[in-house]
């Protein structure tokens, strides 16, 4: 799981900051396994410090960079039939991660009725980093489900405000993977 | 006979079981769920739509689901229009005695969701479906990401495996490389078939004059003399024969075929001659030459590598002690077969 996790950092470096690729030191051929790779700081960090970018944006990047791509679409894709129940059930996320590789560490996502149409996804207080990265990912599904979410971070708590659920086509989405249209950039 | 039960209307049941189909005894359709209607039509009789599909099968679908709903059993169905689908369900009697079958698909899921293009919404929410299908693509994607890894690492195993018989400064074989090339001549000296030529000459050369290269004109100008001495090996040697860099100054060739003396001496000579008029410096009369030991393996067949090696390296000191820029050939212990000089 670890050589996958390096793997879309790379391509996500390759396709977002191929400078910083270039730039990069062994730290990143060299991790440390079985580590929690969001813990094990060095990649994306690293990357954040040399772009100047503060640490949460590079996660909140990535995040994004990851939903854009058609397997992971696809796979966040399986968890909601629209936008609001993709973000209900994040608190599955987990669970699925770990489903698929027993190895991959992701801490527990809680859910809440904020009021209106609000919804607060809350991680533990510590993992900042996570927090950016699921909301990245949100930002980028709720235009694949072609709903208008307003989405703010504020420390370990993402709030997702759904104004529209249906305020655009979203993309296609078929269980059946019949032939992805591919949009892997990242691909070197 | 009084029954206590529940009571369903047909819209309940099919919210609650989207894959039923209640039918007559006589093998009427009378009911259904929504998600079934994307698999079939679920309209008239059910020996129109379904097949048993136990390879054993007696009897009409009917009988099947009938007596599946008295045993309290399982059954397997065989779409007619879709051989390859196989749905998998139980049954009971309902109280107006019709059979109330439900139905699934088990491991076909991924063929019957691409299908009959089934959504999310097309399974009730306890089932595993969805769970199923994330696992199946994650599995999928998972894997098509380690097979990439492991050709990346094949071709990184398989440029390690040329560096590690390769001289970085030359680019010709090192001393790994040549162990292999003889392993393969010896190998081939002793064919299972007994056809072919399968002798081969060794070459030990050393270099004459090239430590004081690198004193006096230091090392890059050492390293370039080095690069033009194996190319001017390469000219004068055949494409089928190894040359390898196994020190220093010192090349190892290894000759497949049958050579006379003579012949070797004339290569002998050329190499030395060859080697001696590459320049070392503009304007400065250094020269460096060669000395030549080398050995037939059809001299004595029995000997092993390290024993031909040592011979050839005998015959190079020979060369070496009597005078140098000469090449000799080791035929037995006693007798060195030594060519003029240059």
């Amino acid at each position: 799981m670890q050589l996958l996790v390096n793997k879309a950092i790379e391509d996500f470096l390759a396709s977002n900051h191929a400078e910083i690729l270039r730039a990069r030191n062994v730290a990143i051929s060299n991790p440390v396994a079985g580590q929690n790779w969001l813990v094990d700081q060095h990649l994306l960090d690293w990357a954040a410090h040399q772009t100047g970018k503060p640490v949460e944006e590079m996660f909140e990047d990535f995040g994004a960079w990851l939903a854009r791509q058609e397997p992971t679409r696809r796979l966040l894709r399986f968890s909601g039939r629209n936008f609001a129940e993709f973000v209900v059930r994040l608190e599955e996320l987990p669970g699925r991660a770990q489903m698929v590789s027993e190895n991959f560490a992701m801490p527990p996502i809680s859910v809440r009725s904020g009021g209106m149409e609000m919804l607060q996804v809350t991680l533990p207080a510590g993992a900042i980093r996570w927090t950016a990265l699921l909301a990245g990912m949100v930002r980028v599904m709720a235009d694949d489900y072609g709903a208008l979410g307003l989405i703010s971070v504020e420390g370990h708590v993402i709030s997702v405000q759904i104004s529209d659920e249906e305020f655009a086509d979203g993309r296609d989405f078929s269980l059946s993977p019949g032939t992805p249209k591919h949009t892997q950039q990242g691909r070197t | 006979m009084s029954v206590s039960g529940v009571l369903l209307d047909r819209c309940s049941l099919g919210r609650l079981l989207p894959m039923h189909l209640l039918v007559r005894q006589d093998g009427l359709i009378v009911g259904h769920g929504q998600t079934i209607e994307k698999l079939i039509n679920p309209s008239g009789m059910v020996f129109d739509i379904f097949s048993d599909a136990r390879p054993h099968s007696v009897g009409s679908v009917l009988d099947v689901m009938i007596e599946a709903a008295k045993q309290s059993d399982r059954f397997f169905l065989r779409l007619l229009a879709a051989p390859q689908l196989t749905l998998r369900g139980h049954a009971v009697f309902t109280n107006t005695d019709e059979i109330l079958i439900n139905l699934g698909f088990g491991i076909e899921l991924i063929k019957a969701v691409s299908r009959c293009d089934l959504s999310d919404s097309d399974f009730a929410p306890p089932e595993l479906a969805m769970e199923l299908l994330f696992l199946h693509e994650a599995n999928r994607a998972v894997l098509g990401q380690l097979s990439d890894f492991s050709r990346q690492l094949e071709e990184a195993r398989m440029i390690a495996e040329i560096q590690a018989h390769t001289d970085a400064l030359t680019g010709l074989g090192n001393r790994r490389g040549l162990d292999l090339v003889l392993s393969a001549a010896m190998l081939a000296k002793h064919p299972q078939d007994g056809v072919g030529d399968h002798n081969f000459a060794l070459m030990h050369l050393d270099l004459d004059g090239f430590k004081q290269v690198n004193d006096v004109f230091g090392h890059d100008t050492g390293d370039r003399v080095l690069c033009e001495v194996s190319e001017t090996l390469k000219e004068l040697i055949r494409t089928d024969d190894f040359l390898a860099r196994i020190g220093g100054d010192e090349f190892v060739v290894v000759l497949p075929g049958l050579f006379s003396s003579e012949s070797l001496h004339q290569l002998g000579r050329r190499i030395i001659a060859g080697i001696e008029s590459i320049s070392i410096s503009t304007g400065d009369r250094h020269q460096i030459s060669a000395s030549i030991g080398m050995t037939r393996s059809s001299a004595r067949p029995d000997r092993t590598i390290p024993q031909l090696l040592k011979d050839a390296d005998t015959a190079l000191y020979w060369s070496k002690n009597n005078g140098r820029r000469r090449a000799t050939i080791f035929e037995e212990e006693s007798a060195l077969h030594s060519g003029s000089q240059v």
